[in-house]
């Protein structure tokens, strides 16, 4: 019932991914009872309009023949991925239980659980497997060592005639990434072209894919949008698998869930998925998943807020930045120009088991005087002070596009004289794990003079400001024009930024 | 629709609860054999055009004066836009929240160019000229994707792909659930249609497909989903990432499905396929109407760069010679405006809304009794 369901399997009809097989459990069950109540779909001829070849074994219950055949034929179809409907008895066995939404998911119970070894003559005790069980299934032990031993032979024998592709292949198995790879990355100055970060990070992207052989991965149709085509490469499709664009069509959830997958097949295996930054409400689900699997997918996210314009509220993110931060093992970058999105991007490949989230601008940034890639590694950093003691007046904090507000601000307000430190909060998680020294050489306790600005949630950004700061952003939802008429009318600028540091 | 010219024989006579002399009649159509003139005609075919292309150089217009938008949707699904509002939506354009009204929702959202010059051409108060000319702008009421709270007339707002369409499945929900606990034998208070418009990005989108599963298995008879097959979404044809049967699909998720291969000037053929599925009463109806992206943008139509961005001036100048629309842009013809909304000038101050088919008036009772839920009846404002 799932859509992520029919995401995803539209796009291995439309791959012709024919090696691979789906057994749908057709017990007509689920948790609020018979299926009669919500689902009554043909879902064979479902999948058959998806571009799948399907199967059904009447008789999942004790029709083996009927199960081996359908293995069978479903191998020998290669061209299509193939469904094979099992009709089965939910808790099979259970006398009383069978068949019903209460052997869903509760413990039988003790006389329930009598009952069914009493019918299916199951006299052994718990946990008990019967020897000849034993022995038989023992005989995967040497078979499947056997079968590594063959592909071990086979790869050596690669190995000798192919010995640049094994290496390559090599590193994709283990994860282990090509030696000063990092290097490949742009190297951004402030002489730079102002660019978006999006188009930034098209360059990084683009850059990385030239020497680390796992990437792979695409957009759900903002290609053009994201920047994220990768030129050296063509599109990953039916006839052309090798390829390395991948085209997920308008299905983030099942773009998120489907990089997932190409993560945990192999250490290797970098994928990358991309979207407008509020469509990640489309995929969280699968981007909890990466988290708590470990995955280290990278989400590549742009039009990151307000600064996209007149798209309108529908698409400008307010929450999601705070929500993120919010969600364990997700690293959530907002870098404000070409140094930190080269920072991000080193950082979300090194990181194999997090995921990362780049929040990217649609709008020109310019490049700054004080970034750099070791600083995002540090999470939060100071990228201009001009106090001498670690106590300036002001600490100024930021992320992303509001980092040059920030740093107009600090100007203004160096004029004035005061002295004040610029802090780029570019991945708060990051910051959270540095030393307590280097958090205090960053945000001294002593000086309570602080004030937060960015384009989204102020949500969160106490727990750095303090109780005696100010945070500047936005908690209500966005608006359709110009993106620098609304930066105006909800006062993120470097005015009210002046205005707050004064005002404490 | 013959000119509904309002000629009743004595308009004092016409009241309704509470009137206060003087009416406004806002839009008339009846029953043939009634005295006003039948709505279900449609008008004359080069009229049709007029209308059509109207619509198309509004949305060209608006999305070129505000340098941002999507002008290909608005192009090419004009001809479905105008026969469906202008022949079969039921609707009071001086009451948006008129309760027995059809709902229309466009979960292609970004397409909302269309909707707004539909609302104002059928009169819409919310929806002026000038808000026309202020599409995308700070305080707008025509924001750059729908939103309900902003403008009378959009039911929900949508942008966000797939999430219109599952929308309309719950107004439809909402529409069956009310005539079956509030529709007696002898009178029917609850009777309207719901009408979608989604895209191929709609499609795609999971939400769909579970909202489209629901319908079907509730049977949702008088939801009735316009599919906008145009073979393009923003990374081009749709070859490269969607090439599902999508007829089939629906028919498996308990649809009725239609096609309607002449979206661009098959006139006649949306007309039939939207009666087509209003006869279909126990099941939901697909009618997937294939249409050129941009129609009448003689370099861009059929692109992806006509989806999302300004056509550009200079080929807004092209299209409006291949379209032979020689007027200045946001003109709305004479005999076209006359058309869509009678009269002109409105009052809108302590107006009611008469329902239709229960409190017609005198003059035209054979209205009230002779309707099915299909045919129009009036609907009058007494001021």
């Amino acid at each position: 019932m799932e859509g992520i369901l029919t995401e995803a399997c539209s796009l291995a009809g439309h791959w012709g991914l024919g090696k691979l097989i789906v057994f749908y459990d057709d017990n007509h069950i689920s948790i609020d009872g018979d299926t009669e109540i919500a689902f009554t779909e043909d879902v064979s001829g479902r999948f058959e309009a998806l571009g799948w070849h399907t199967l059904w074994v009447k008789n999942g219950n004790d029709g083996y023949d009927e199960i081996r055949k359908a293995i069978q034929e479903a191998k020998s179809v290669t061209d299509k991925p193939t469904m094979i409907k099992v009709t089965t008895t939910i808790g099979f066995g259970s006398p009383n239980k069978a068949n019903s939404y209460a052997v869903h998911g509760a413990a039988l119970g003790t006389s329930e659980v009598e009952a069914t070894r009493a019918n299916l003559g199951w006299p052994y005790e718990p946990f008990f497997v019967p020897e000849d069980v034993k022995s038989h299934w023992s005989r995967h032990i040497p078979q499947g060592a056997a079968l590594e031993a063959d592909w071990d032979a086979k790869f050596a024998q690669y190995e000798q005639k192919y010995p640049e592709d094994a290496a390559t292949l090599k590193s994709i198995i283990t994860g282990e990434l090509p030696a000063g790879w990092a290097d490949a990355l742009p190297q951004y100055t402030t002489e730079s072209p102002a660019d978006a970060t999006r188009n930034l990070s098209q360059q990084c992207l683009n850059a990385l894919a030239k020497v680390v052989p796992g990437l792979i991965g695409g957009s759900a149709d903002l290609a053009s949008s994201n920047m994220t085509l990768l030129k050296m490469f063509g599109d990953f499709q039916k006839d052309t698998p090798e390829e390395r664009n991948v085209r997920f069509g308008v299905r983030e959830h099942g773009m998120g869930a489907i990089c997932n997958g190409i993560a945990l097949h192999t250490p290797g295996l970098i994928p990358y998925c991309a979207t407008f930054f509020v469509f990640t409400d489309y995929m969280r689900g699968a981007m909890r998943i990466s988290a708590l699997s470990e995955a280290g997918v990278i989400y590549v996210m742009t039009h990151d807020s307000i600064g996209l314009g007149e798209d309108g509220p529908t698409h400008q993110p307010i929450e999601h930045l705070v929500s993120f931060r919010a969600m364990p093992n997700m690293l959530m970058f907002r870098p404000a120009d070409g140094k930190e999105t080269a920072g991000a991007y080193k950082l979300a490949v090194l990181n194999r088991k997090r995921p990362s989230i780049l929040a990217l601008s649609r709008q020109k940034l310019p490049h700054l005087p004080g970034t750099s890639i070791e600083g995002v590694a540090k999470g939060g950093y100071t990228i201009s002070d001009n106090s001498t003691d670690n106590k300036p007046d002001y600490i100024i904090m930021s992320t992303g596009s509001e980092v040059e507000i920030a740093v107009k601000a600090a100007e203004e307000l160096t004029k004035e004289g005061k002295t004040v430190r610029v802090v780029s909060f570019v991945c708060w998680e990051l910051f959270d794990e540095q030393s307590d020294e280097y958090k205090e050489s960053v945000l001294p306790e002593a000086v309570t003079a602080r004030i937060s600005i960015e384009a989204g949630s102020t949500l969160g950004w106490q727990k750095y400001v303090g109780s005696k700061g100010k945070t500047i952003g936005i908690d209500k939802f966005g608006a359709s024009a110009p993106a620098p008429k609304i930066y105006k009318e909800y006062g993120i600028t470097a005015e009210n930024v002046i205005a707050a540091a004064k005002s404490l | 629709m013959a000119t509904p010219t309002p000629t009743p024989t004595s308009p004092a006579s016409i009241t309704a609860s509470g009137g206060r002399g003087g009416f406004l009649l806002a839009r008339a159509r009846v029953a043939p054999g009634g005295r006003w003139a039948v709505r279900a005609q449609p008008a004359a075919a080069e009229l049709v055009e007029r209308s059509v292309n109207t619509i198309r150089f509004l949305a060209v217009d608006a999305v070129e004066k505000a340098k941002s938008g999507h002008p290909g949707l608005p192009m090419g699904c004009a001809p479905l836009g105008h026969v469906l509002f202008d022949e079969f939506l039921r609707f009071n354009p001086a009451n948006h929240a008129w309760f027995d009204r059809d709902r229309f929702v466009l979960s292609a959202g970004h397409g909302c160019m269309l909707h707004y010059a539909l609302l104002h051409l059928a009169g819409y108060q919310g929806v002026t000229i000038d808000d026309l000319k202020a599409f995308r702008q700070w305080g707008s009421r025509t924001p750059g994707h729908p939103e309900n709270f902003e403008t009378d007339g959009v039911e929900v707002t949508t942008g966000p792909l797939g999430q219109g369409f599952a929308n309309a499945v719950g107004l439809a929900l909402a529409e069956k659930h009310l005539a079956a606990r509030f529709n007696k034998p002898d009178l029917t208070v609850v009777d309207h249609y719901t009408y979608v418009i989604l895209g191929d990005g709609c499609q795609m989108e999971g939400v769909a497909n579970e909202a489209a599963s629901l319908a079907g298995h509730w049977g949702l008879g008088k939801l009735i989903a316009f599919y906008d097959d145009n073979h393009i979404s923003i990374d081009g044809s749709t070859a490269i990432a969607f090439t599902e049967d999508v007829l089939a699909r629906y028919e498996a998720l308990g649809w009725h499905t239609i096609w309607v291969q002449n979206g661009n000037t098959g006139y006649d053929d949306i007309r039939a396929a939207i009666k087509e599925a209003k006869e279909v009463k126990d099941k939901p109806t697909l009618i997937k109407v294939t249409t050129t992206i941009g129609y009448g943008s003689p370099n861009k139509a059929s692109t992806h760069s006509v989806h999302g961005s300004a056509l550009g001036s200079k080929e807004v100048e092209a299209t409006r010679k291949n379209l032979s629309w020689a007027h200045e842009p946001f003109h709305v013809p004479d005999e076209v405006k006359r058309y869509s909304v009678v009269p002109v000038e409105l009052k809108l101050q302590n107006f009611k809304v008469i329902t239709n088919k229960l409190f017609c008036c005198e003059e035209i009772q054979t209205c009230s009794s002779s309707l099915g839920s299909s045919s129009g009846c009036c609907i009058l404002h007494s001021v």
